[in-house]
């Protein structure tokens, strides 16, 4: 009830300024690039008056651009975007017009003062704002990877707060938070487990990709149904106007993608596949068992509608499976997942009214299951999960003088099923689902370089009867080099993943329904300062806090099994991150420094008995207290030279004082006939900790230019100087599971246009 | 620039380049042994299982354990020096088991000391309860239930109650079921209560029968293990997934496990031939016969 003034304000600041557009003029269009008609986001377009005013904006994630508010008279428009020529033009608009002009950029080398410059670099690795990232496929391409093309997960791995398993597991925790508190999407469809089982590889390999924005936390109040961050990953649309092909092999995957139009100018498709050949490459090269397989395959048919009107749909498939613990464990388990999901996307531009707005309609799936990797034939796994997904949602945003206002509605059903083979004892194996529906509010005010964005995110859960009412706020000032930014909200989650997080080995997550009255729910709070003191330096402080309530923890038990019951816990986490991005002629660098503390507290009758109090505090498994990453890449005469060196305090795990023999002594008792159960004795949930990690990697990267066919060479070096990174530690029997060893890789490429 | 920034990476490698990668074990060699037993003041032989805390989960090999076992009365000052076994399960697993050739006295404290070869012990003392003769009482009838109850007079606590039920086929062959009692026992002013509803364990125990169930009853008896006052589980209930904390249930200094003194003690409480056939039973007569 008390968000009601804050909801009223809003609507007043919207529906005061409708009679301000109402008389005045306005310029709209889509930004495309001139050689394949694909929308280019992020392109600044202004338009100058006689007096020398300037208004503009920046196209979105479709191109679309929208200055609302301009008097009537004569203007020059340019548009701008870095590598494109300054696209430059001049109009008379009329008392009351909407014009729609589609502006197209043509890829040049247009020398724009610095700062222009700057204020087109919407991405890097210090350009952060209040958590969000935003990231290009130029930025993912600097990581070394052992493939010519890059992958966002690499990328991914270089951001301060986020934490992997390594390079194995697909595990990843930002800020604090667990894997399955990230809300992944692509074109606006959720994927539960986009990672592959080796960490080089996603479902998003950058020729695919238009961008991606991570919220690491704070996001604004179109997002909701996770707890700790929000990828939102943009495909390209495929070529419009001509066929282009391209293939890759190196030693861990292969890869093929091909585009073109379906109709010129008007349609066009994508479609990409990879499939790994670790087994068959990798693993022969480092004379080392590599049980890992995966692939994805992704499609997107994308159609203008008109001037006003775009229609898309993308389907991807991903597959994983593979061993990673103790290979050489008597009975190796095995995980295997796999994602499906599509997705239709409506965007339209009505005539008259200063609105963008979408419908999305999405599906998705994911299977996982646990088993021996030799299955006796016919035999089932020991743990199988399901999740699917099926949503509407139609968003839209309003164009007014001093603000953008986001608006929307939602309404989606999740069903989860688990067969758990007696593991997860306490968790529902049953059928079970949950529908979401709600609406949020968000706008955007710009008042001279302050923007702010309140939001209210309103939740409805109609069988479980709770109702979520979340207040969001995003803000960021910008003051000549400098800017502030911050942001606020509460989260909840109600379709949770529960793993057990005890064993870093143990990578398989049973979703379920939260119970009622349980749904996890969590505080962010964001502050950040960010500076430019010379065109080529960015420097970026950011702090940040989240509150984690009613989550679900492994209970600690001196029976030797990877799974037991589930714990209520409570997390916090405060960290900072620092960032330096340096861009000086042909040299890039950047280095990050992460400091992070999480901390679960854990209630049991139990403990009082095992650790002497009722109420425990840990470090969960996956707590890097310290992280850098550095990032240098020259072009030296035609080469691009990529190093990237990683570091990583060592995670906590639970180290035990030893291993003895349980017996249940009730009365009387046969020694000679009554073995017991092996036991481990613990001290303290996760009372120690593992070796450091750190691990370089290096790239060298020539293309060649042979007409219709570009040909790209890569050579280069994972692990340099062959750290023994620890992956996982088996406390039972003090065999460990090591990382990568130094891997030497290569990789070409060939593209058709 | 370039140069700054590559030999500052350098640095940090090399600087970092030479961290531990190894993990360091952190077991506790000042427990040498988990043990587990029971002295029975019953029995003229005593046996403890006696386990090496290892640094790890491997299995544990067989072979001597090495360890010197020493008893004590400290009433008498008696001591009885124990003899290492080796015992293989019938899951293959191997272990070892301490013989002692006495029977501990009824309400003596006896010191159990386990040494390893380093000079590590891991010990215990461990009371005797006294000896107690259980009384039957008279049986509580009413609509629904037919309650058997004995009294275990002095006895500091009792574990395990249990009905036995002694039963007899038309071939004269002995049948023994032994089911937990359906009632808890409860300590009273001078002792234990044992009971149990026989309307609810002889049903349990006709279903256990299957298809031969045309059985004679020849008696029940209540049957619990008179113990140590230390034999106490945390919560009161034997649960295994609580017990199984080494500290939830140990009188052991330096080690883990427990040592428990006790030993078992049948009462008769067989009901009226009437309450019998109320359940189905026969009475017992020649060869199961009535």
């Amino acid at each position: 009830m008390r968000y009601t003034g804050a909801t009223l304000l809003l609507l007043c600041i919207v529906a005061g300024a409708v009679p301000a557009w109402a008389q005045s003029a306005a310029l709209r269009g889509f930004v495309t690039d001139e050689d394949d008609g694909q929308a280019l986001p992020g392109v600044n377009v202004v338009v100058e008056d006689a007096a020398g005013a300037v208004r503009g904006a920046a196209s979105d994630v479709n191109g679309f651009y929208y200055i609302p508010s301009l008097a009537a008279g004569r203007y020059q428009l340019r548009a701008s975007y870095l590598g494109y020529a300054l696209y430059q033009d001049s109009l008379t608009l009329d008392p009351g017009e909407v014009r729609q002009l589609d502006i197209e950029m043509s890829v040049g080398d247009t020398e724009l003062d610095a700062v222009t410059v700057e204020s087109e670099r919407t991405s890097g690795a210090a350009n952060v704002t209040a958590g969000l990232q935003r990231i290009q496929v130029r930025d993912i391409e600097l990581v070394p990877t052992p493939d010519v093309s890059g992958d966002l997960a690499s990328y991914l791995t270089t951001v301060p707060g986020v934490v992997t398993t390594g390079d194995r597991g697909g595990q990843l925790f930002i800020r604090g938070g667990e894997p399955s508190q990230n809300q992944v999407f692509i074109d606006g469809i959720a994927l539960y487990q986009p990672f592959h089982v080796l960490g080089f590889y996603s479902a998003f390999p950058s020729d695919i990709l238009t961008r991606a924005d991570l919220y690491a936390g704070g996001y604004d109040a179109r997002f909701g149904g996770q707890l700790s961050s929000v990828l939102d990953v943009a495909t390209r649309s495929g070529n419009k106007r001509a066929f282009n092909a391209s293939v890759a092999a190196a030693p861990f995957v292969s890869a093929a993608t091909i585009e073109g139009p379906l109709a010129p100018d008007r349609a066009s498709f994508l479609g990409s596949g990879r499939i790994s050949v670790i087994e068959q490459g990798a693993a022969r090269i480092v004379d080392q068992e590599l049980p890992y397989n995966f692939g994805d395959v992704f499609g997107k048919v994308h159609v203008d509608i008109g001037q006003s009107g775009q229609l898309s749909v993308t389907g991807l498939h991903t597959w994983d499976r593979g061993s990673v613990g103790n290979l050489d464990a008597p009975r190796p388990d095995e995980v295997r997942w796999q994602n499906t999901a599509f997705g239709g996307r409506y965007v339209f531009v009505p005539t008259r009214l200063p609105i963008l707005a979408e419908v999305l309609v999405t599906s998705s799936g994911f299977q996982t299951e646990l088993g021996p990797r030799d299955p006796q034939p016919g035999s089932a796994p020991d743990r199988i999960s399901e999740i699917s997904q099926f949503g509407a949602e139609v968003n839209m945003t309003q164009y007014l003088a001093l603000a953008d206002v986001h608006v929307g509605a939602f309404v989606r059903t999740t069903r989860v099923e688990s067969q758990l083979g007696g593991a997860f004892q306490n968790i529902s194996t049953d059928r079970d689902f949950v529908t979401e529906a709600g609406a949020y509010l968000g706008p955007e005010l710009r008042l001279g370089g302050l923007r702010f964005r309140p939001g209210l995110r309103f939740t409805t859960l109609p069988n479980q009867n709770q109702t979520f009412l979340e207040p969001r706020v995003r803000a960021e000032w910008q003051i000549g080099a400098h800017q502030l930014s911050g942001a606020a909200g509460l989260y909840n989650q109600p379709v949770v993943g529960v793993a057990d997080r005890r064993d870093a080995t143990s990578i398989f997550t049973a979703w379920t329904i939260a119970p009622q009255g349980q749904t996890p729910q969590a505080f962010h709070a964001i502050a950040g300062y960010r500076v430019t003191p010379t065109p080529w330096l960015d420097v970026a402080l950011e702090g940040y806090y989240k509150s984690l309530d009613d989550l679900s923890v492994g209970e600690f038990t001196a029976f030797p099994r990877l799974t037991t019951r589930l714990q209520p816990a409570e997390g916090e986490v405060v960290g900072a991150d620092a960032r330096v991005e340096v861009r000086a002629g042909p040299v890039y660098g950047f280095i990050n420094y992460g400091l992070s503390s999480v901390e679960y507290t854990s209630s049991s009758e139990r403990y009082e008995i095992w650790f002497g109090e009722e109420t425990i505090q840990y470090r969960p498994g996956h707590d890097r207290r310290h992280q850098i990453n550095a990032l240098l890449r020259v072009t030296i005469a035609g080469f691009d030279v990529s190093t990237r060196w990683q570091f990583g305090s060592g995670l906590p795990f639970s180290s035990p004082l030893g291993f003895d023999s349980f017996i249940l002594l009730d009365g009387a008792f046969d020694p000679y006939e009554e073995n017991g159960d092996i036991r481990v004795v613990y001290d303290r949930p996760f009372n120690a900790e593992l070796p450091t990690y750190h691990r370089l990697d290096i790239s060298v990267e020539r293309a060649f230019d042979l007409g219709p066919l570009s040909l790209t060479a890569q050579a280069g070096v994972i692990n340099g100087y062959d750290r023994r990174n620890l992956f996982a530690y088996d406390v039972f029997t003090l065999q460990r599971v090591d990382q990568l060893p130094v891997v030497p890789t290569f990789g070409i490429k060939a593209a058709i246009d | 620039m370039a140069r700054f920034l590559i030999s500052s990476l350098a640095a940090l490698v090399v600087t970092l380049a030479g961290c531990a990668d190894f993990v360091e074990p952190t077991t506790d060699a000042g427990r040498p042994y988990t043990v587990y037993g029971v002295l029975d003041p019953t029995s003229g032989s005593q046996a403890l299982r006696v386990i090496p805390f290892a640094p790890d989960l491997n299995p544990q090999q067989p072979g001597s354990l090495g360890a010197e076992v020493i008893s004590t009365d400290l009433q008498t000052g008696e001591q009885t020096v124990w003899a290492d076994s080796v015992v293989e399960f019938g899951n293959g697993f191997f272990g070892n088991v301490y013989s002692g050739g006495f029977r501990p006295i009824y309400g003596d404290t006896y010191r159990i000391e386990a040494r390893r070869e380093d000079g590590a012990v891991t010990s215990a003392e461990v009371t005797i309860p006294p000896f107690v003769e259980p009384l039957p009482l008279a049986a509580s009838t009413n609509v629904t239930q037919v309650v058997l109850s004995a009294l275990w007079p002095a006895a500091p606590r009792v574990n395990q109650p249990q009905a036995v039920f002694v039963m007899q086929d038309n071939e004269c062959d002995e049948i023994i079921d032994v089911v937990p009692t359906s009632l808890a026992a409860a300590p009273f002013e001078f002792g234990w209560t044992v009971s149990t509803d026989f309307l609810t364990d002889a049903p349990l125990v006709r279903e256990r029968l299957g298809s031969n169930n045309n059985v004679g009853l020849v008696a029940v008896l209540l049957r619990a293990v008179v113990a140590s006052e230390d034999w106490v589980p945390r919560g009161g209930v034997f649960d295994p997934e609580v017990l199984v904390d080494p500290n939830a249930l140990t009188n052991i200094t330096d080690g883990f496990g427990f040592i428990g003194g006790g030993y078992v003690v049948d009462v008769d409480v067989t009901p009226d031939v009437s309450i019998i056939n109320r359940v189905g039973f026969r009475p017992a007569g020649p060869c199961g016969g009535g």
